[in-house]
C-alpha cells in the first residue's frame, strides 16, 4: 500500500506509489529525550540573547571585513570581467548583515543579481550601472548612520537603473539572436 | 551514532570567509556543541569529514576549488565517503531559485541565507535534530527526501510529467 511501511523489507514507499525508497534507518543525532531537551534550548530567549551577544562582539571585525570586501569590490570595478566583482559583492552581502551595514548587504546583494541577470552572451555589464552601484554600496558600508536615512531611495532607484538597463541590453542582444543565417537571407536586389 | 548529551555532538563548518567560520563555531559552542572543526573549502572539508565524523555539518556555497554542492555531492554519492547520510546546512548568500534548486539536488538537509541571524541558525539545527530526513534513492539522486509535504490526495503513480519508474533498492 502507497504511504506505508513496508516493515520487512525496512522501507517505505513514498504516497505517490512510486516505489522509490527511502532509507529511514539514519539514526537520529539525540535520544528522544535529549531530542527535547536540546530543542528547548535552540528555542530559549537566552540562548538566542547569548547568540546576539556573540554576533555583537564581532561587529567591528566584521565591519573591517565587509569594508576590506568594499575596497577589493572598487578595485575590481575596473578589471575586466565580473567575477571578481560579482565576488566581492557576494561577500559583502553575506557579511554586511550581522556587521549592521544591511544597506551596503542590500545593494551589494542588488548588484548581485544584476550581473546574474546579465544575458549569458554579454561578457561586459553597463560601466554606469557598476559605477553606481559600486559608490553606493561603499558610501553605505563607509557611512551607516547617513545610509540609514536615505539608503531605501538610493537602493530603489539603483534597481530602476539596473532594470531598465537589462531590458535595453536584451533588447540589443535578442534581434542579433533572432537574426536568420546569413545563408538564409533573401539575396539583396 | 545518536548521542545521549547534545554537548558530545560534533560539528564541521566549511567556509572559506575565516570571519564567518569563526562566528558559526562561536555561536556552536554557545549551545554546548565544544568540538567543532573548521574547513576552508570543500576539499578540506572532506578530508575533515573523513578524520573528525561529525554529527553534522554547516557549509557555505561559494567556495575554491571545491565549492559546497560538490562538495555535498561527494558526501552523499562518493564509493568512499565516511558518512552519506550526515546532516547538512548550506549557509550561503545564493537565494537565486537555480542556486537553491543546485543545492537541493546535490542533496543538502537545510538551506540558510545570508545574512544569518542567531534565530534563523538555532532553527535550523532544531529542524535537523527534532525532524531527520528520509533519505530516497532513485536513478539521478541520493540525499534527503526533497518533498516536505507529502499530498494524500495524489493517487497516480508518478508526480510529474517526466517522471519514470524507479526501482526499488533497499539501503
Amino acid at each position: 500500500m502507497p504511504g506505508e511501511r513496508n516493515q520487512d523489507a525496512g522501507e517505505r514507499l513514498l504516497p505517490n506509489g512510486a516505489a522509490i525508497i527511502a532509507a529511514e534507518n539514519c539514526p537520529a543525532l539525540l535520544t528522544p529525550a535529549e531530542t527535547r531537551h536540546f530543542a528547548a534550548l535552540l528555542r530559549s530567549e537566552a540562548a538566542r540573547m547569548r547568540g546576539e551577544n556573540i554576533v555583537a562582539a564581532r561587529k567591528q571585525s566584521l565591519t573591517e571585513a565587509v569594508l576590506g570586501e568594499v575596497s577589493g569590490l572598487e578595485h575590481a570595478k575596473d578589471q575586466s570581467g565580473t567575477e571578481h566583482l560579482y565576488a566581492h559583492a557576494h561577500e559583502i552581502r553575506g557579511l554586511a548583515g550581522m556587521a549592521g551595514l544591511s544597506t551596503a548587504g542590500r545593494i551589494a546583494n542588488d548588484l548581485c543579481h544584476y550581473l546574474d541577470a546579465l544575458p549569458a552572451d554579454i561578457t561586459l555589464p553597463d560601466p554606469m550601472t557598476v559605477e553606481l552601484h559600486v559608490r553606493a554600496i561603499g558610501r553605505a558600508a563607509r557611512a551607516p548612520r547617513e545610509a540609514e536615512d536615505l539608503g531605501t531611495a538610493v537602493a530603489e532607484t539603483l534597481n530602476r537603473l539596473a532594470a531598465r538597463n537589462l531590458t535595453q541590453t536584451r533588447s540589443a542582444v535578442e534581434p542579433v539572436r533572432d537574426a536568420p543565417p546569413e545563408a538564409a537571407k533573401p539575396d539583396a536586389p | 551514532m545518536t548521542k545521549a548529551h547534545f554537548d558530545d555532538l560534533k560539528a564541521l563548518v566549511v567556509d572559506d570567509n575565516a570571519h564567518m567560520r569563526e562566528l558559526l563555531h562561536a555561536l556552536l559552542n554557545v549551545l554546548g556543541i565544544r568540538e567543532v572543526v573548521e574547513a576552508a573549502d570543500g576539499e578540506a572539508g572532506y578530508v575533515a569529514l573523513a578524520q573528525y565524523q561529525p554529527d553534522f555539518i554547516l557549509t557555505d556555497l561559494a567556495m575554491q576549488p571545491v565549492d559546497g554542492i560538490e562538495f555535498t555531492r561527494r558526501v552523499r554519492l562518493s564509493p568512499d565517503t565516511p558518512n552519506p547520510f550526515v546532516p547538512i546546512i548550506m549557509v550561503s548568500g545564493h537565494t537565486e531559485r537555480n542556486r537553491v534548486e543546485a543545492a537541493r539536488d546535490a542533496g543538502v538537509t537545510e538551506m540558510l541565507a545570508k545574512p544569518i541571524t542567531t534565530q534563523s541558525l538555532f532553527a535550523r539545527i532544531a529542524e535537523i535534530v527534532e525532524h531527520p530526513r528520509a533519505f530516497v534513492r532513485c536513478d539521478s539522486y541520493f540525499g534527503p527526501d526533497r518533498r516536505r509535504r507529502h499530498g494524500d490526495s495524489h493517487s497516480g503513480p508518478w508526480l510529474r510529467f517526466d517522471d519514470s519508474a524507479p526501482d526499488v533498492v533497499t539501503i
